[in-house]
């Protein structure tokens, strides 16, 4: 039985037709529910289209380069139950005299069948793989595996553990590995059965994982902790909200939130500090021209970073209706790659939940992400008098190898003179 | 050391146990006056009488039974069954009487004889002279089994077997008889049970048995031209098997061919392939391969019985499969 891929309007109604911008499996290759296999590109957006079932790319039916309508059928799934060109070496095991010139062979054909890759979410790993990836504490979802039907063998534990820490390696974008199935099912066995369900994971919290578990084990992090008076913030954006035109409903053209004043803030204090607006790479630290803010949004599912690119240079109300655009678009998960690839740095704010303080895990290859706390009303001494604050507690989260503790410091202590001394973002 | 072929090997085996304990006698068909059809009691006769060395009526059935009870009555009989397929015939006094006796009677009863018996395809002799039955025996627990494939080995192993107080059955193989290798001089003994590696390697075990470790010695070669370095282990004794050298091998290699000349299904090479599992389980970095005949009466023509049995280049094959 065969399942289409098919390209919904359920993205946009705006859509008419998509083009196919790359097949990411090749025909005969496996897919697994939920996991990328053609990027389709719209008006507004590259569209990543994931597989509706497990199986294999049985046939792709647009080809790349070529427009498809709303509804067209892209290529199709096979669940595997009937043979595949390119895998029907299925022998049949007769061994009826007749079959004499070519039985010797199927007993020696390895009792592989064809379908490669089981997409159920156990990785193929022989025996000694396992045992010589344990001793080495390599997680196999780390490992490409170079056996018959991907099968991890010794051979590919051993280039994971002689390989050096993956780093960019000179090159901007950080290239990772996304293991296609998920990470060491033996972790089922410590719940009971039926204790539980299995939700297989998409794209996108694959890239979660990987990118994340990537950064906190070779980034050397060290983290900076600040706490900012925000009274005249919070003044300064009454007046500048009062003073926005409003329509003839009497609302606002825009609203500058407070964390819009943070990613300026935060951009201006790194075009300041600019040894701290790096990346690290093996051969040379790239030192970025541009501040582009990566801005952490929730999303159902996850979580994405969309841009605001040159947010030092941007006013105040630019950035807030960016960030309006990309954040509800970030929502719908219409955004285009470069969209949200590529920043110089993070912010990260929880503050809207309360949370009065984090250290956030850096997004690589950036060098620092900035974790921003709730405001709250404290209580201060100022010239030996109590009185009463808002204030806000940041920390920053440093890559050591690129930004070292001292510039790190710089960078949060120019942060801070902005955000306590407001005006000065605006001039 | 003496060159000597496999089929004089034995025959020395034979004159030099029946020489040293003259309660060793020898029985079967045409192996008196006509020497054995594979001419390995060739002269025995003469040596040590008639009374000694018996022909006998077409009867397996019989001959072995008379073997338990000659064992049992205090002699060292060693009985000669023309070829391996006539194995079915002795396998009720093999498996209800020879091996069970001294579990019932404890040590009232010692059951000291010898079945040799030669089986293998690769000569022409058809369907029902062509078979490796080993596992109708091995499979019984009380007899020993096992299957030189070297001159040397054929002689010790056989005067241990003459020797052990227990039922052996000794499979010899067709196509060794005129293989000729050195045999060391003198009162030369295999211990039953203990493999040898007829060739060091690295890469991937071989395990065989019998004509099947020459086939793999070939293959060994043909792959070192890969650069592949094929380990080679000579089983000799299929019952009791030798654990510790399996497991000693592919804890070096990692990759385990198993060959046994016997039909695959149900055959030795799957009591090898469990034990590797169960007892080298994380030292594997591939499944096992697992060769043997291909599930079907051996055929006549030469060209269709190449095609069904296993040899050199599809143990090689085998041994790249795991390595890939």
């Amino acid at each position: 039985m065969t399942t289409d891929i098919k390209i919904t309007g359920a993205g946009g109604e705006y859509m008419e037709s998509v083009t196919v911008v790359e097949w990411v499996v090749k025909p005969g290759d496996p897919v697994a529910a939920g996991n990328v296999v053609v990027v389709v590109e719209t008006a507004k957006a590259a569209t990543e289209v994931e597989a509706p079932i497990d199986g294999i790319l049985s046939e792709i039916v647009v080809n790349v380069g070529a427009e498809a309508d709303i509804g067209a059928v892209l290529g199709r799934i096979s669940d595997g139950s009937e043979p595949f060109d390119t895998a029907a070496e299925a022998v049949a095991e007769n061994p009826a005299l007749v079959s004499v010139e070519t039985s010797p062979n199927a007993q020696d054909l390895p009792s592989d069948v064809p379908i490669e890759q089981p997409a159920n979410g156990r990785i193929l790993a022989t025996p000694l793989a396992r045992r010589i990836a344990a001793e080495l504490s390599i997680n196999l979802a780390s490992v490409n595996g170079t056996g018959p039907k991907g099968r991890i063998k010794r051979r590919d534990v051993e280039l994971v553990s002689a390989e050096p820490v993956a780093s960019p390696a000179g090159s901007e974008q950080c290239v990772l590995t996304i293991p296609s199935v998920p990470s060491n099912v033996d972790e089922y066995d410590q719940f009971a059965p039926g204790s539980y369900e299995i939700r297989p994971h998409d794209s996108m919290r694959k890239m979660i994982a990987a990118r994340l578990a990537e950064a906190k084990q070779t980034i050397p992090h060290f983290y900076l902790k600040a706490t900012c008076d925000l009274d005249s913030l919070i003044r300064l954006r009454t007046e500048i909200n009062t003073s926005i035109p409003k329509d003839a409903d009497g609302r606002s053209a825009y609203k500058i939130s407070i964390n819009d004043f943070v990613i300026k803030a935060h951009a201006k204090a790194l075009s300041e500090v600019r040894d701290a607006n790096v990346s690290w790479s093996d051969s040379g630290m790239i030192v970025h021209h541009s501040v582009d803010v990566s801005v952490a949004v929730a999303i159902p599912g996850g979580l994405i970073t969309p841009i605001i690119r040159n947010a030092n240079t941007k006013p105040i109300s630019t950035i807030s209706l960016e960030m309006k655009d990309l954040a509800s678009r970030a929502f719908e998960r219409q955004l285009a790659p470069n969209e949200y690839q590529g920043g110089t740095t993070s912010i990260s704010n929880l503050g809207m939940f309360g949370v009065e303080e984090f250290a956030a895990i850096i997004n690589p290859p950036q060098a620092t992400i900035l974790a921003v706390g709730a405001g709250r009303r404290v209580a201060v001494v100022r010239d030996e008098i109590v009185d009463v604050a808002t204030q806000m507690t940041v920390t920053l989260s440093v890559d050591h190898r690129a930004v070292d503790g001292a510039l790190g410091a710089e960078l949060l202590q120019s942060f801070r003179r902005y955000i306590e001394s407001p005006l000065d973002m605006l001039v | 050391m003496t060159m000597q072929r496999y089929a004089e090997a034995l025959n020395s085996a034979l004159r030099e146990e029946m020489a040293r304990d003259d309660t060793v006698w020898l029985f079967g068909e045409d192996v008196s006056t006509y020497g054995g059809v594979f001419k390995v009691s060739k002269g025995l006769r003469d040596e040590f009488g008639p009374e000694r060395v018996l022909d006998t009526p077409i009867s397996e059935q019989t001959l072995t039974a008379m073997a338990v009870t000659a064992a049992m009555t205090g002699t060292r009989p060693v009985l000669e069954i023309m070829y391996a397929d006539f194995m079915p015939l002795t396998l009720d006094a093999l498996v209800n009487q020879a091996s069970i006796y001294e579990y019932i009677w404890a040590d009232q009863v010692q059951m000291p004889f010898v079945l040799r018996t030669q089986g293998g395809g690769g000569a022409g002799a058809g369907a029902q002279h062509s078979k490796s039955l080993d596992v109708l025996v091995a499979h019984v627990p009380g007899i020993k089994v096992v299957a030189p494939a070297t001159p040397a080995d054929a002689k010790g192993l056989l005067k241990a077997a003459i020797r052990d107080p227990h039922p052996v059955v000794f499979l010899e193989h067709k196509l060794l008889y005129n293989s000729r290798d050195e045999v060391p001089d003198g009162d030369h003994l295999c211990e039953i049970g203990k493999a040898r590696t007829a060739r060091e390697g690295s890469d991937v075990s071989i395990f065989a048995t019998s004509k099947m470790v020459h086939d793999a010695l070939k293959a060994a070669t043909e792959l070192e031209a890969d650069g592949i370095s094929a380990e080679v282990i000579d089983l000799r004794t299929l019952r009791p098997l030798d654990n510790t050298a399996i497991v000693q091998s592919v804890k070096k290699t990692n990759h385990a061919v198993v060959v046994n000349e016997g039909w695959r299904f149900c055959g030795f090479g799957a009591e090898l392939s469990a034990t590797i599992m169960e007892q080298a389980f994380d030292d594997l970095d591939a499944p096992v391969e697992r060769l043997g005949t291909f599930d079907m009466p051996i055929p006549y023509s030469e060209p269709l019985e190449t095609s069904v049995l296993p040899d050199a280049e599809k143990i090689a094959a085998a041994a790249r499969r795991a390595l890939r």
